[in-house]
């Protein structure tokens, strides 16, 4: 949890979004650092968590987690946080040929069976018609009674593209996502978070269609990219928060730029690094000089 | 001015198609229309994809609100939460991605009209979808055509009791293909594009928004304009400035690409002048045997070394970049 970005977006571990579904992108650099930050920020203060992790592995977050001062092994022993392992039930689902027939036989059973939370949600992976309607169901019966804040994290929506999931089946997942945590009749105070890439200079239109049609549904996109003069040590990135503002034409955004620290992140006014600064000064002080 | 004549009904205009993109949001836009639109007439049916009904009908005044319908297609399209038709609220019904939606709304439009009791008068109703663009994803364009063609033509017989003044649609642009788009606009009377104008100082009143039209007349006659205009928080218009298509498509085209020059403002010359260039090739470098210095080659005392380096022909000197020719 990094206490700039906690500034520059208003929310903290006490006041955390409310329904709201916040949309990472990153283009040529790497966004997961705000994953890590939303995932400590709910932790430490006490909310539940839904994580479905699709790129990396438990041990990476609870590491990454730990320096961030929150401990994921034990939120997940107490309930607190519900991590779903995608990296295993993906090549389980990819592997086990015999069960998949056994489900496709009977697929009336898988979608009306509800409350089947351990029934692994990728298990008919390579079918054509695969649906990720069971995932669904199990992240609601999870939270969907919920009346605190809570927060469903997914780690990376373009990896289920990767792993050959039809692009519309993904953004009608998301779409039942935004609408139970975001608009639901009920008190649920959701928040959805998730990452999509769109990488400037991958020409991946299904990625690409993703993106933009997740824009349109998100109510802010935090977009992560690399500098456009190229690698720098003391500017590791952009970052650029859009507000989507429903009844207004022109969204609002603020542009900052960051540094990522053994431990925390450095926002800063772009062009305003520490770094930058003494270079800046060291170039004047060279003009004075020669002037002199 | 034009939008101002299509939204208030001066222009007549049965289909009207709002284009919006990831940066301009063409709900204002829309909204705008629903609110003129009730001045006019009895109803407004909103067929919604994108938002609740209940967002949706929240940006207007209570007293609006009665003569709003509102087509649930945002909670449940795909039917994943088994939701039973909760008709608690007689403004709202569900449909689904399969739903047979001019049926389902023409259904819906005889059933109000029958139920609202002055039965001379024709029943004026309009219709708004926002969004077309989630329909265009899932079925075919020409599925989205006949989809339109129906909700906008009214029943020959006056038996019905409603006519369909306008039908106004929301479609996220980039979402889709010149082919789709190009369908879904030949059907359209008034097209219009919210666009961004590169001539606009950044500085300028962030409010201020342009919009590319095109205008159908019955007669025939096309009229092209692009206005600028602003909507308040209660959906009204203003028109600023408007002018003809090509002048802006113009300059609209040549947007100058900006590119980082990193050589650009630099402290210090990465680039040699002939002058510079002279005042090198001319200097001697120490170690380097020339006719100065052959005095103290000559006077050298015996017992001490001193090493010269002489180029010769075969010497790689050049000034020139050996790697030149590589396409690297």
């Amino acid at each position: 949890m990094f206490a700039d970005l906690n500034a520059l977006t208003d929310f903290s571990e006490k006041c955390p979004p409310k329904r709201k579904f916040l949309l990472i992108s990153d283009s040529q650099n790497d966004g997961s650092f705000l994953i890590h930050h939303f995932l400590a920020l709910y932790i430490k203060g006490g909310f539940k968590v839904f994580f479905v992790a699709l790129v990396q592995s438990f041990s990476h977050y609870n590491i990454v987690a730990q320096k961030l001062g929150a401990n994921l092994g034990s939120a997940c022993e107490s309930g607190q946080v519900t991590f779903l392992d995608g990296l295993k039930l993906v090549s389980e689902g990819l592997d086990d040929k015999s069960k998949q027939e056994y489900s496709f036989e009977k697929p009336q059973t898988t979608v009306s069976d509800n409350n089947g939370d351990d029934s692994n949600p990728f298990l008919n992976i390579s079918n054509h018609n695969f649906t990720l309607q069971p995932l669904y169901n199990r992240i609601k019966s999870s939270l969907g009674k919920e009346t605190k804040p809570c927060l469903l994290l997914i780690d990376d929506v373009t990896a289920l593209l990767s792993i050959g999931i039809h692009v519309q089946e993904v953004i009608s997942f998301i779409h039942y996502c935004s609408v139970m945590m975001c608009s639901s009749p009920t008190t649920l105070d959701g928040c959805l978070v998730t990452l999509a890439h769109n990488d400037s200079d991958v020409d991946d239109e299904e990625s690409l269609l993703l993106w933009k049609q997740l824009c349109y549904v998100a109510h802010m996109e935090f977009h992560v990219k690399g500098l456009s003069s190229g690698y720098c040590k003391d500017v590791h990135g952009q970052l650029t928060i859009t507000h989507r503002d429903q009844n207004s034409i022109k969204h609002s955004s603020k542009v900052v730029q960051y540094k990522i620290h053994e431990k925390n992140v450095t926002c800063f006014a772009p062009g305003m690094s520490k770094g930058c600064s003494v270079a800046l000064k060291r170039s004047r002080m060279e003009d004075r000089m020669t002037v002199r | 001015m034009l939008l101002g004549d299509i939204i208030n009904g001066k222009e007549k205009s049965h289909l009207v198609i709002v284009h919006d993109n990831i940066n301009q949001n063409g709900k204002p836009l829309l909204s705008c229309f629903v609110k003129s639109l009730l001045e006019s007439i009895d109803f407004v049916h909103a067929i919604l994809w994108d938002v609740s009904p209940g967002q949706f009908i929240g940006a207007f005044d209570p007293h609006l609100r009665e003569r709003i319908f509102c087509y649930d297609g945002f909670s449940d399209p795909l039917g994943w939460n088994l939701t039973k038709n909760e008709c608690d609220d007689s403004h709202v019904s569900v449909i689904h991605q399969n739903s047979n939606l001019a049926q389902v709304v023409k259904n819906n439009m005889a059933h109000c009209c029958s139920q609202s009791s002055n039965s001379g008068n024709v029943v004026k109703v309009a219709v708004v979808i926002n969004s077309l663009s989630r329909l265009l994803l899932w079925k075919s364009s020409s599925a989205v055509c006949t989809l339109l063609n129906q909700l906008y033509s009214n029943p020959l017989d006056s038996q019905a009791g409603y006519q369909v003044v306008q039908v106004v649609g929301l479609v996220h642009t980039d979402l889709h293909d010149d082919q789709t788009l190009n369908a879904v606009n030949f059907l359209a009377s008034s097209l219009l594009w919210i666009t961004q104008d590169n001539n606009e100082p950044k500085a300028a009143d962030q409010s201020t928004c342009w919009c590319r039209i095109l205008h159908k007349r019955k007669t025939g006659k096309v009229i092209k304009k692009v206005e600028s205009f602003a909507i308040s928080n209660e959906f009204e218009l203003t028109e600023h400035h408007d002018k003809d298509w090509n002048v802006s498509s113009s300059t609209a085209n040549s947007e100058p690409v900006k590119e980082v020059d990193p050589t650009q403002n630099l402290t210090f010359n990465l680039k040699l002048t002939d002058n510079e260039r002279q005042a090198r090739s001319n200097l001697k470098l120490p170690y380097m045997y020339h006719e100065e210095k052959k005095s103290e080659v000559s006077v050298n005392p015996s017992g001490e070394g001193k090493v010269f380096y002489q180029p010769d022909e075969a010497d790689d000197f050049d000034e020139e970049d050996p790697d030149e020719d590589l396409d690297i």
